[in-house]
């Protein structure tokens, strides 16, 4: 049997999605900034996917902008907004935790003069508003804090970091790539926000970036003007129109289906809870998010077990001298235990897992932590 | 990305076991989360029995009963030009910036070490 238990890396594209997705590519393939019928009707959809992703987020549709994913998100909204504001330097509040996306973001940019204050989350894996809140200088023109981490899936305090940003005046990024499908967000609570569609059952390569108005923001790469000149590129209609679909399912079928996905993370956390000397990392996770540790247990060597029986989990530590990952920031952030942080998987959930896999999983993860147990 | 024959080492060791040992060493690789025994039962300068534990990545644990697999039986002598490239054969993987596979090698080698 095989079983995908690694969602937050990428999910399946629903069937209705692509057969969606299929009909841009063969019918309906027009050059949506082209002004013939074939333009024209390729512009519909695309339009269309920004209206309901709009409505998704309870925003208007002209302040989405269309793009190739959360990494070019977050890029456009960090350096845009910086670009177009304070070119000549500022505070920027951010988290230890965040993705490369961000992280990478910000470390160029204190190269580039910006000073940048590294929020450190608790053992439980959140920042806390009361941290963010004294880390708030004079000069503190941004502030980039991800929704949910892809690590651990632990939501992070946003509301109550808004009001404090908005209080200060200061402008509100979130990466919500780990987010948008899993939870019901109110988009409001941001000045900009990240996501990306191939973590919510859509195609890879496409995402968007929500940008309220009245924030001025300026586009990090040239070309044709598209995406009201943030973005330039031929618009990936297929792409915008596969993560609107996607998305109508999913609210469609929410309560239905993040219900049977919270079974099943109980049904794992109870398997879990009778394996001695774990620990679970995180606490107010994602109900579709499970990260653990086991005592004695290396955690690459777990999910390589785990993948020789057909199930695919993910680390986020390996051997630190010889793989770009090296051991998990956000675990050593969290300041767990070398245990902790050495033995850790990530199991994420999908809304297509069903009952047969995850008793299948959790056998499978009984035998095998026992097995390697009884090795070292 | 492992080959079937690295799997089989993994997946299915044979000398993951209790011994009744006269030499063993251990190494630790801190920075990895790595740690190897190794333990030898040497009669006549013949490895008459070896067995590991080892906590750590999948390529040290396969690399460790790679080492067994190969110095079981073999006079001292043998064992002691035992290098990476044999193991990494045996294991059936080459990336070479993976150099956790030593470990196991240098546990037995300090193993042996103490052999008059």
């Amino acid at each position: 049997m095989r079983v995908y238990l690694d969602h937050a890396a990428t999910t399946r594209v629903f069937d209705e999605v692509a057969q969606e997705v299929m009909k841009l590519f063969t019918q309906f393939y027009g050059n949506a900034s082209s002004t013939h019928s074939h333009g024209y009707e390729a512009r519909r959809f695309y339009e269309e996917a920004r209206t309901k992703i709009a409505k998704h987020l309870n925003v208007e549709p002209d302040e989405i902008y269309f793009t190739s994913g959360g990494t070019e998100s977050d890029n456009i909204a960090i350096r845009g907004f910086l670009r177009a504001n304070f070119p000549n330097g500022g505070h920027i509040i951010t988290t230890q935790i965040e993705h490369p996306a961000v992280l990478e973001v910000a470390k160029q940019l204190e190269k580039e003069g910006y000073e940048v204050t590294y929020l450190k989350p608790t053992e439980e894996g959140y920042v806390t508003p009361d941290d963010f809140r004294k880390a708030i200088r004079k000069n503190t023109v941004l502030a980039s804090i991800m929704w949910v981490n892809n690590e651990t899936g632990v939501i992070q305090p946003i509301d109550e970091i808004s009001k404090i940003a908005r209080e200060h005046g200061i402008v509100l990024h979130s990466d919500a790539v780990q987010a948008i499908g899993k939870i019901r967000i109110d988009a409001r609570l941001v000045d900009m926000l990240s996501a990306s569609g191939h973590k919510f059952y859509a195609p890879k390569g496409c995402g968007f970036l929500y940008v309220s108005k009245g924030i001025r923001i300026e586009p990090i790469m040239y070309g044709g003007g598209h995406e009201k000149g943030l973005r330039s590129g031929t618009e990936n209609v297929p792409g915008a129109h596969g993560m609107a679909v996607a998305l109508e399912l999913i609210e469609k079928n929410y309560e239905a289906w993040s219900e049977r996905v919270k079974k099943l993370k109980e049904k794992i956390v109870n398997a879990i809870e009778c394996i001695p000397d774990h620990h679970i990392n995180g606490s107010n996770t994602i109900f579709s998010h499970i990260n653990v540790s086991f005592k004695g247990v290396h955690g690459e060597s777990l999910a390589t077990a785990l993948d020789m029986c057909g199930i695919s989990v993910s680390t986020a530590s390996a051997c630190a001298s010889h793989h770009a990952k090296g051991r998990s920031h956000v675990l050593e952030a969290m300041e767990l235990e070398d245990w902790i942080v050495d033995g850790a998987i990530r199991i994420s959930l999908g809304y297509d897992n069903s009952e047969e896999e995850i008793d299948y999983f959790v056998e499978i993860l009984q035998r095998e932590v026992t097995r390697l147990r009884s090795m070292s | 990305m492992y080959s079937e024959k690295f799997k089989q080492l993994f997946m299915y060791p044979r000398y993951c076991k209790d011994i009744e040992y006269t030499h063993t060493a251990e190494v630790i690789y801190p920075e990895h989360g790595d740690r190897v025994r190794i333990f030898l039962k040497i009669e006549n300068y013949i490895v008459k029995d070896v067995a590991f534990k080892a906590l750590g990545c999948p390529r040290v644990i396969a690399a460790s009963e790679a080492v067994c697999r190969l110095v079981d039986g073999k006079h001292i002598d043998d064992v002691k030009h035992l290098n990476e490239e044999h193991v990494r054969d045996e294991m059936d993987f080459h990336d070479k910036n993976f150099t956790c596979v030593n470990a196991p090698i240098e546990a037995l080698k300090k193993a042996i070490a103490k052999v008059e």
